[in-house]
């Protein structure tokens, strides 16, 4: 019994003294930057901070903004929830799980793929001065609040979809009939039923979409331009280009404060969501009447062209930059390296740094996975209440401050990875774990405690059971968590923009400091390396899909 | 009072209900039996509104419903899940319908309170409908379809998901609460003994007709299909192997019909079995399979002519035989049922 114990503690500083070295220690290095700037405690600069009117428009705006993008979100999955809740037509299922593609790709993709749309030099814009023959682009929402928003509703609305619509069809719809035989109908069968039902669903999804649009950074940083800053984006400028490492912990600390709050908030709603369905016959029916099927097909028309237009503009763009009809050029200069570039290697390098990154997340985030997995699921154990938690913490944390953290407390001794490899990884492994223990932990948890003890006294020792029971029951999990922690870190940027060396960028930050740079080719490469990077986390959120259980998961 | 005329409706290409015509008078309680999926939840949802048939007519108070929408038909209806709305307290749930109505707030707190009590539920106005026990909850439903006064009061299943106790003792509740309120109701259940305490009429279903509408005596002591002779669990069906005049000649014996002498199958009553003296004419004779002692009685199941008879005798009866013996019983005349149709007759 004590030797299990042992054992079992051991294992349990695995996962914690990760937790403590690689996401702890950043964050107090940031909280001693912001409250102690000179090895004593000293709030001034820290008040000063947050009651400048410099900050208070920044969080102004971050707010406003997260607000704004949140009720448009819900505002246009609603129709969609309603129409996946009640209607079945064809290719149901693979809709809502292509709908859902935009969950994996990588901001920087997006936001090549709808400059390439709508931005200045995208398909929009050549088609409207072809055909009218105009001189400057038309369409100018490049740098405005409209395409932040317009990303961002891209972004979440597969989000809103996913926990509205599958909240919705697990009510009874006879309580929707019975409403109806007592009289309600049109306004009133909204407002007195529809709404108040779905409130539980409505409300996590809303404060999901809005922790996720309150922490956005790339989508700002690069379609937003300098005329607008969330926290993130404040916290990069800080740090990268006025050198302001207070005022930039400053700003982490209320960011990390914030996202506490909302985490804990979100956690809450999310048990009520899952914790009220009630498994019903599913009501969906094919729409069978004119309207019914006008509101099936606009809604799928608006998730077709919301989805797959800025994605099919990437592509075609990606070849047809610089006028002059179809070229491969940008996807051959990726191997050069341009003399005056702002890159010190060939841009396609990235690509292969950011495989070797990423296989070396998911070695990690698996391993330290597992383990928690297991410690979790322990039954009875007064750990795993608290544990729970204090794993997903660094899901709380937006990766710009993480990243932001390691550059302030990973860079100099006692524990300098300044130079190291493993920087990348080690920062992406946090951001991937909390995926792969999601993925698996309920499939762990759904194993009856027979199974194993059953396969005791057949005779199986404990590395047995788990080789031989255990393993297979969670592989579907296991390969799913896997394949997000792959895909995770192939597209992770806030924090590698941080600490991805000069000489050794990812594919993500090549693709920003391309966008970045004037020039056809600049930009008709960025495009190119963004379809690459979107063709690889693609085939992993394929993957996941075809893997994932069916329903809402844990997200 | 309620008329349904020729109802047709299928969902796809499943045919659910082939023609159905009910008429049901002022006050009384009509029950719907049948076995699931016989199409009689979905006749209750075409009188509701929430289905549309493709054919026939409900005619309400003299008038046809056909083109009155759902909200509007002002009848009740109860749901199997009872269906409560989870974000609204009792008195939430119970007040929803005179709020649709537009009955003014103090009025409807008195209806509430009214209907409450009626269903033995006062005091409960505050309580989260998520916590109440299953019968607490199937009362509430009841008080919600029943505060409009609604014109018509329809029960789908009301106690399908409670335990065989409190049905029991709900169903002969429920039937006193609509008598007291004089409502005309429908009642589906797939439960006979359920259909007799509550109903004044039984219509049974089966794939979308009706086969029998009647007193529940009527329909219990004289069925007239196989269908609804199994289906009350009376399965003594024999073919008719041959008449002469109004006698019909079966694998056990010979027997008198007094109507319908033409039927193909009959059914030989449980209920009129009794002991009888080896070697008189109509006597039934044949071997002991079974002996069931069921307190009162005992349930036997007799081999005679290659097929199994089941019939009960009371306990207190002297010398019944045992198993392996021989016996001879009789039928009294009456219960000599003439069956439509030879469908389900075993042999």
């Amino acid at each position: 019994m004590d030797r299990s114990r042992a054992a079992l503690i051991g294992l349990l500083l695995v996962p914690a003294v990760f937790l403590a070295l690689f996401y702890l220690y950043p964050l107090v290095s940031i909280l001693a930057v912001g409250l102690a700037p000179g090895g004593q405690p000293d709030l001034s600069g820290f008040i000063e901070i947050v009651t400048s009117a410099y900050y208070r428009d920044t969080l102004g705006f971050t707010v406003a903004q997260a607000v704004l993008s949140t009720a448009l979100t819900l505002l246009l999955a609603l129709p969609g929830a309603y129409v996946f809740a009640r209607y079945d037509f064809p290719a149901k299922s693979l809709l809502m799980a292509l709908a859902t593609l935009p969950f994996v790709l990588p901001t920087v993709v997006v936001a090549a793929a709808f400059s390439a749309l709508v931005g200045p030099r995208g398909l929009v814009n050549e088609g409207l001065m072809a055909v009218f023959g105009l001189e400057s682009p038309p369409v100018q929402l490049e740098r405005t609040l409209a395409i932040i928003l317009i990303v961002h509703v891209f972004y979440n609305y597969a989000v809103a979809l996913r926990i509205i619509g599958g909240y919705w069809a697990n009510q009874n719809p006879r309580m929707e009939e019975a409403a109806r035989v007592l009289g309600a109908a049109g306004w009133r069968l909204w407002w007195e039923i529809r709404l108040p039902v779905l409130r539980p669903a409505l409300l996590a999804a809303g404060v999901l979409v809005f922790i996720f649009t309150f922490t956005s950074f790339g989508v700002v940083l690069i379609l937003g331009g300098p005329r607008f800053a969330t926290l993130e984006v404040e916290i990069y400028r800080q740090t990268a280009n006025l050198l302001n490492l207070p005022m930039a912990a400053g700003l982490s600390l209320v960011q990390i404060g914030l996202m506490f709050v909302m985490l804990a908030v979100y956690t809450r709603m999310q048990r009520r969501v899952s914790a009220d369905v009630v498994s019903a016959a599913s009501a969906a029916r094919p729409p069978r009447t004119r309207r019914a099927r006008a509101l099936v097909s606009g809604n799928l028309l608006f998730i077709a062209v919301m989805l797959f237009a800025p994605l099919l503009a990437l592509v075609v763009r990606s070849f047809t930059v610089g006028g002059g009809g179809f070229t491969t050029r940008y996807y051959e200069l990726l191997f050069t390296n341009v003399r005056g570039s702002v890159l010190f290697v060939p841009p396609v390098r990235a690509v292969g740094n950011s495989l070797v990154f990423a296989l070396a997340t998911t070695a990690l985030a698996v391993a330290l996975g597992l383990i928690t997995v297991y410690l979790l699921s322990q039954r009875g154990s007064k750990w795993a209440n608290w544990l729970d938690p204090l794993f997903m913490l660094p899901l709380a944390t937006s990766a710009v401050t993480l990243g932001f953290g390691y550059i302030i407390a990973l860079d100099e001794p006692p524990l300098n990875l300044r130079a190291s490899p493993l920087l990348i990884p080690l920062a992406h492994t946090l951001v991937a774990m909390p995926f792969v223990v999601r993925s698996v932990l309920p499939a762990k948890r759904s194993i009856t405690p027979h199974l194993p003890e059953a396969a005791r006294v057949l005779g199986a020792s404990p590395w047995r059971v788990w080789r031989w029971v255990d393993l297979p029951l969670i592989s579907r999990g296991l390969i799913v968590g896997a394949m997000f922690a792959f895909t995770v870190s192939m597209g992770e940027f806030g924090a590698s923009l941080f600490i991805a060396r000069p000489d050794a960028p990812t594919m993500p930050v090549v693709i920003f400091r391309l966008l970045g740079q004037p020039g056809a080719a600049n930009y008709g490469q960025a495009l190119a390396m963004s379809v690459l990077l979107m063709v690889v986390c693609a085939v992993g959120f394929i993957l996941i899909e075809r893997l994932r259980t069916a329903g809402m998961g844990e997200f | 009072m309620l008329e349904i005329r020729d109802v047709v409706l299928s969902f796809g290409d499943l045919p659910v209900l082939r023609g159905i015509s009910l008429a049901a008078a002022e006050g009384e309680i009509v029950c719907l039996l049948g076995p699931s999926g016989c199409g009689k939840t979905t006749l209750l949802r075409v009188v509701a509104g929430l289905e549309t048939p493709a054919r026939g007519d409900v005619i309400f108070a003299g008038r046809s419903v056909r083109e009155v929408p759902v909200h509007r038909r002002g009848f009740g209806l109860m749901f199997q899940d009872f269906a409560l709305f989870p974000h609204m307290d009792v008195a939430g749930n119970v007040a929803f319908g005179l709020k649709m109505q537009a009955v003014p707030a103090a009025e409807r707190q008195r209806q509430v309170q009214e209907v409450l009590s009626l269903v033995g539920l006062a005091g409960f106005e505050r309580r989260d409908v998520a916590k109440l026990s299953g019968g607490e909850k199937q009362r509430v439903a009841l008080a919600r379809s029943l505060a409009p006064s609604p014109r018509l009061l329809m029960l789908d299943e009301p106690l399908g998901s409670l335990d065989a106790a409190l049905r029991e003792r709900l169903v002969i509740e429920i039937r006193e609460i609509i008598k007291q309120v004089g409502r005309t109701a429908l009642y589906v259940t797939h439960d006979q003994h359920e259909a007799f305490a509550i109903a004044d009429r039984i219509a049974i279903m089966n794939e979308g007709r009706f086969e029998q509408v009647g007193m529940p005596e009527a329909v219990y002591r004289r069925p007239a299909s196989a269908f609804v002779a199994r289906f009350l669990g009376l399965n003594n069906i024999l073919p008719v192997a041959g008449r002469e005049g109004n006698r019909i000649r079966t694998a056990v014996g010979q027997f008198r019909l007094e109507a319908h002498a033409d039927a193909e199958a009959v059914l030989l009553h449980p209920d009129g079995f009794e002991p009888s003296a080896a070697g008189s004419p109509e006597v039934i004779a044949g071997l002991v399979e079974r002996r069931v002692f069921l307190g009162d009685a005992y349930q036997f199941q007799l081999r005679a002519g290659g097929v199994g008879l089941m019939f009960k005798l009371p306990a207190q009866a002297d010398g019944l035989p045992q198993v392996g013996e021989n016996m001879s019983v009789r039928l009294l005349p009456e219960y000599v049922v003439p069956l439509n149709g030879r469908d389900g007759v075993n042999g």
